[in-house]
């Protein structure tokens, strides 16, 4: 019985590792909507597309789950670390759509060389514009960015971008995106439902049932109070539950129920991670 | 590795922390609750003890109203312009009393002197009566009254107990005083002028006052200087059956009606001879 309970929950918490994985990925109503309409957007004759949104409001695993969908029927290239160095940003693209290996240094002028010279080759397929996909866009310099302008005018290449939604990041992209975005989409928190679905989910596809089953409507209203949707705190904080509840299973299991899950350990939980303070 | 026992320990303090400005403003509302209800009860037990002492007040102040009144009364019985003097001592009593209670009472209360004024009225009653019979004795009395206090309350006592009696008898004694010298006058003008109508005056006056042989030799030296006098040989028949001499009074009112055949004498017949007259 010990050692079951100490599996459950080992494994209920290896579930809220907070990484990209598309595996991992949750279909929820509002999120699966706006994955639709970004499918379409891609599609589209675009010249850049800007998913934008809080941090942990599921940009990055959108950014994931797009490339993991469209990989297979067309040129789509991820990007999920900002490749900061200029030169080295090019060289990457070059190698990566066209096949390239550029020894030297290259400059966007040279880069902008190779990509003329390819794109005949592209544009006599319809509709197979390479797509670029760029996560933590808000990382690269300004002169960068406006080198992905420029790219992006040629419409040699197709960019998604995503950006954090900050006061600082609204201002970058009003300077260089505004003009030339078609589509902009954003990306919010889940409401108290959605979070409830969330966890579900991630816990039943896994096939942890019981612990699924653990959680009561006060839990969630707890959990919502704490993360206020955010996907990533969610995963932190239910990451840390589950591990204080594999200590109690090992060490004092007396103090826990496996049928319902305490406020107690949520606030412990949260506690740990910094979402709330003593 | 989570340390979980310190964070049981952080728990209880962010428990503590969370739920302390609650238990304190719970504390401080029961403290304020307990204060105004206290506050109220001292307040209902100050507006009690406020009340009993004004009732004290209110009844003492009635009881010298009722001494006072009740003097008054006795004072307005006698008739006396003497009585007036005694008031003024009398009044100052319940004055002096309210004065020195009002000292013990927690607020002050004008209710004394509005009682004052109506206690001040009672004395004026017997005043207004005897100067409006009187007029000299009401002067005589009003020029007392500046009569100093220590010599008021001797004379007080000196004539308060016989004074109804005299009073009474003095009325008495003015009326059969005053009759008896008219009667007196009337009877030295009938012997001088032998005025048959002053005789019957004068028998009438007689019979009326009991005196029966008196009546009836008026009644008969009437008669005698004019025998056509109706009232004249009713009173003498009238004096006569008082006198004890029944059958005289009908043999002299028979004479009479069969000379004037007066209905009155036939009346007074007829009641003698049925016993209706005695």
């Amino acid at each position: 019985m010990r050692v079951m309970h100490n599996n459950i929950f080992k494994s209920s918490r290896d579930v809220f590792i907070d990484t990209v994985d598309v595996k991992e990925y949750v279909q929820l109503d509002r999120v699966s909507t706006i994955y639709t309409s970004l499918k379409k957007s891609v599609k589209k004759p675009l010249k850049m597309i800007l998913l934008y949104g809080k941090p942990g409001t599921g940009k990055s695993m959108f950014l994931a789950k797009l490339y993991e969908d469209i990989s297979s029927q067309h040129p789509v290239y991820l990007y999920q670390t900002p490749i900061l160095d200029d030169g080295e940003f090019y060289k990457v693209l070059v190698k990566d759509i066209y096949g390239v290996n550029y020894d030297g240094k290259l400059n966007f002028t040279q880069f902008m060389k190779v990509v003329e010279l390819h794109s005949h080759k592209v544009s006599e397929e319809q509709n197979n514009i390479p797509i670029v996909l760029l996560d933590e866009a808000q990382l690269y310099s300004k002169e960068q960015m406006e080198k992905i302008r420029l790219l992006a005018d040629s419409r040699k290449l197709k960019f998604v971008i995503t950006l954090h939604k900050t006061e600082k990041e609204d201002i970058i992209a009003k300077e260089h995106f505004q003009t030339r975005i078609w589509e902009s989409i954003e990306l919010v928190n889940a409401s108290k439902s959605e979070i409830k679905i969330y966890i579900q989910k991630k816990l039943i596809k896994n096939n942890l049932f019981d612990t699924a089953n653990m959680f009561q409507g006060k839990n969630i209203d707890l959990i919502y109070k704490i993360t206020s949707g955010n996907y990533r705190d969610t995963n932190k904080l239910l990451y840390t539950l589950f591990d204080i509840y594999d200590w109690y299973a090992t060490n004092d299991p007396s103090k826990i129920s496996s049928t319902q899950l305490s406020n107690k350990i949520v606030e412990m939980a949260a506690l740990h991670t910094g979402l709330i303070h003593d | 590795m989570i340390d979980v026992r310190d964070l049981e320990r952080r728990w209880v303090r962010y428990k503590i922390k969370k739920t302390l400005p609650f238990a304190l403003l719970g504390v401080a509302l029961l403290f304020i609750a307990v204060l105004l209800v206290q506050i109220d009860f001292s307040k209902e037990e100050l507006q009690k003890s406020i009340d009993q002492n004004g009732a004290a007040k209110e009844t003492t102040q009635e009881k010298s109203q009722e001494t006072v009144a009740k003097k008054a009364q006795k004072s307005d019985s006698l008739q006396d312009e003497r009585v007036l003097l005694s008031k003024e001592p009398q009044m100052a009593k319940p004055t002096q009393r309210a004065s020195t209670e009002n000292k013990n009472a927690l607020e002050p209360s004008m209710e004394f002197l509005r009682k004052m004024k109506e206690v001040s009225v009672v004395p004026q009653t017997p005043k207004r009566v005897i100067a409006s019979r009187e007029p000299t004795r009401t002067y005589k009395a009003q020029k007392q009254e500046k009569v100093p206090t220590s010599t008021k309350k001797a004379e007080q006592k000196k004539w308060k107990a016989p004074q109804p009696h005299r009073e009474k008898k003095t009325v008495k004694i003015k009326v059969n005083r005053m009759s008896k010298a008219e009667l007196e006058q009337i009877v030295k003008r009938f012997k001088k002028s032998n005025n048959p109508t002053l005789g019957v005056f004068i028998a009438k006056k007689y019979y009326n006052m009991g005196e029966y042989q008196k009546s009836y030799n008026y009644a008969l030296l009437t008669n005698q200087i004019d025998s056509t006098i109706e009232d004249s040989w009713i009173i003498f028949a009238k004096s006569l059956v008082k006198l004890g001499k029944k059958d005289q009074a009908v043999k002299t009112l028979q004479a009479y009606i069969r000379v004037s055949s007066s209905s009155r004498a036939k009346l007074l017949l007829n009641k003698i001879v049925t016993g209706k007259f005695k």
